[in-house]
């Protein structure tokens, strides 16, 4: 099977700091990771190759100045078990699902493949969105919040989470797009020698602008505002060393929990 | 303005979403005038007619086809596109559920509308929709507009309240035939649930990825029993194997309403708060002090669970 896993860096955050814009996040002292969910899509890209054979490539897209960390995000993807890494590039430009997808979908179609993968959501702006854009793009049939995959025949047999625990079994053909749901599997942790050994892998670099013409006039989704929400805070804040404020919890909770 | 609702029926019910989304309808409805209109496509759907006889819901539409029992999105989306074409609505919000991420982008396309997903607010704006998106697990919030008289919005369960007081609605029924896709959908599966019940507890001491540790799982359990409460967690703690499902709160499992809920490292993205944000008091202890959950909790501790527990153990064992 020849996969395609779509992955994006998305940034750790304790205290956000907004840019001067209003509109985007400040980035520079940010560690950029892989989203939560395409570790997954990831894992389970590389657990089929290894049991049907075939190809991993894995695609990002994402602002040249996050480039250290999304290099890093493709050479651990290679000591996972990815064969090619491609980086679409772009600067100075607020991309929403609906300009990614335009720029994925012409991008893709011109590659052969069996299968895309992706994370159901990113931890970031939470869209759930490209999966099923790109989808409609590419004409493919798509389902999300994937569970399981298994080939039968040229079919897969695919199960989807719904809630409460239940799920549904459905049937559908290749080439497709898939959105995995967390818990699919269990993602590998690579050996620190086999990422050190991945960064002598080529990355290929793909400048956004060799795909489609000014990226930015596909955006339909304008962000015109980012902001902390105002905080209220908990009710009573508690902090100090442990052994302080361990009697003062310990009072709280016997005083809360019905006897 | 025409606003259309799409409800979804689950587990042999409406969804509680559906009521969730007719609340949002009938706020822009009152806001901007108009009409609300919610449709419902399942096997069988007129034996819900009697209870989405809403006040604020002027039409509800059900759209029948033995093929429509399970779902699917190309089947789902083509039935209840052609529908909402007659409608011509201004704006279409669909809840977020399993079903609704894999059909609101569907007709979205199909319908040639916008979508903007997991909407907290929305409003017109002369040029055109404003909508607040949630961001960053609860930490960040974004506006986003989309130019045109016309959006597709979707909201996430449990971020309104419901709109279920009885009152007479129109009731439309069709019977709509269905060419199936490319999917092919097979069954449902429903757990096999044998475990205890988290709704069913006065207190619940529940963990997240900041537990960190089996061996502090094991604290916490102690801590639970020592509560006379039960165990419950978020969903990585789930999708690590540590727990089973049916320990899971949050919008996409179970919605719990303790006495106390003890809150022990969980970040509080939407999708969890949802599910446990209305319990009497929160206790939650996290060492982020920018930490979302902290917002809705009525006791907020900054501190490392490593150092904490064990102390606090020890001190309520006095
Ligand atoms: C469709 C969909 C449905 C979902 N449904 C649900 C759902 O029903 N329920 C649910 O819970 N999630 C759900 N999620 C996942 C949800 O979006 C979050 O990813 C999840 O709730 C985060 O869990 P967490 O708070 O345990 O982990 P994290 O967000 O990783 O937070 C861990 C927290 O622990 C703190 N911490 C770390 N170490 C320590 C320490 N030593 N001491 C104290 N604090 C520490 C950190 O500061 C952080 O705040 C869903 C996601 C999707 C895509």
């Amino acid at each position: 099977m020849e996969i395609i896993v779509l992955i994006k860096a998305t940034p750790v955050l304790e205290e956000a700091k907004i840019s001067e814009d209003g509109k985007s996040l400040d980035t520079s002292e940010l560690k950029f990771f892989i989203n939560e969910t395409d570790t997954y899509a990831l894992e389970e890209a590389i657990l089929k190759k290894e049991k049907y054979g075939g190809k991993v490539t894995v695609v990002t897209i994402a602002d040249s100045s996050i480039e250290n960390d999304v290099n890093e995000m493709i050479w651990e993807s290679y000591a996972k078990g990815a064969d090619d890494g491609i980086f679409i590039e772009y600067s100075n430009v607020y991309l929403d699902p609906y300009a990614k997808a335009k720029i994925l979908s012409d991008f893709l179609k011109k590659l052969k493949f069996d299968l895309i993968l992706l994370g159901a959501q990113s931890t970031d702006t939470s869209y759930s969105l490209l999966g099923q854009l790109l989808a409609k793009s590419l004409d493919l049939p798509y389902t999300t919040l994937v569970s399981s995959i298994e080939p039968s025949g040229n079919v897969l047999r695919v199960v989807r989470e719904l809630e409460e625990g239940l799920q549904e079994v459905l049937e559908i053909p290749t080439p497709s797009i898939l959105t995995i749901q967390s818990g699919i599997n269990t993602p590998r942790y690579p050996p620190f020698v086999k990422i050190r050994n991945a960064k002598t892998r080529p990355i290929k670099k793909v400048p956004v602008e060799s795909i489609v013409n000014d990226p930015g006039q596909y955006v339909k989704l304008k962000r015109v505002r980012l902001y902390i929400p105002p905080s209220k805070g908990a009710a009573n804040i508690i902090k100090g060393e442990p052994e302080e404020i361990a009697p003062k919890v310990a009072e709280i909770i016997k005083s809360v929990v019905p006897r | 303005m025409e606003i259309v609702c799409v409800g979804e029926i689950f587990n042999g019910d409406v969804s509680g979403s559906t009521y969730e989304a007719l609340y949002l309808g009938n706020k822009i409805k009152m806001e901007n005038g108009g009409k609300l209109t919610l449709i419902l496509a399942g096997k069988d759907p007129e034996q819900f007619s009697k209870k989405l006889s809403i006040k604020g819901l002027d039409n509800l539409i059900l759209l029948s086809d033995p093929s429509l029992e399970i779902y699917d999105n190309e089947s789902y989306s083509s039935a209840v596109s052609n529908e909402i074409k007659e409608i011509s609505p201004d704006v279409i919000i669909v809840p977020y559920t399993s079903q609704g991420m894999d059909l609101a982008p569907s007709i979205a396309h199909l319908l040639g509308f916008p979508i903007i997903t997991y909407c907290e607010s929305i409003k017109f704006s002369g040029n055109g929709w404003l909508a607040t998106r949630v961001i960053y697990g609860g930490k960040l919030r974004e506006e986003v507009e989309v130019e045109g008289n016309k959006v597709l919005i979707t909201i996430r369960p449990g971020d309104f309240p419901p709109l279920r007081e009885e009152a007479q609605t129109n009731i439309i029924k069709k019977n709509v035939s269905i060419s199936r896709g490319r999917i092919k959908p097979i069954e449902i599966i429903k757990p096999a649930l044998e475990d205890i019940d988290i709704t069913k507890f006065d207190v619940l001491v529940s963990v997240g990825r900041g537990i960190g540790s089996k061996e502090n799982l094991e604290i916490a359990e102690e801590l639970a029993k020592m509560l006379n409460g039960a165990l419950s967690c978020s969903r990585p703690i789930v999708d690590m194997g540590w727990l089973p499902k049916t320990r899971q709160v949050g919008s996409s499992a179970k919605t719990v309403k303790p006495k106390v809920y003890i809150a022990l490292g969980i970040s509080g993205a939407t999708n969890h708060i949802n599910g446990m944000k209305n319990s009497n008091t929160i206790i939650s202890i996290n060492k982020d002090p920018f930490a979302p959950i902290f917002e809705i909790s009525h006791y907020g501790i900054v501190a490392d669970i490593n150092d904490l527990l064990p102390l606090l153990l020890e001190e309520l064992k006095k």
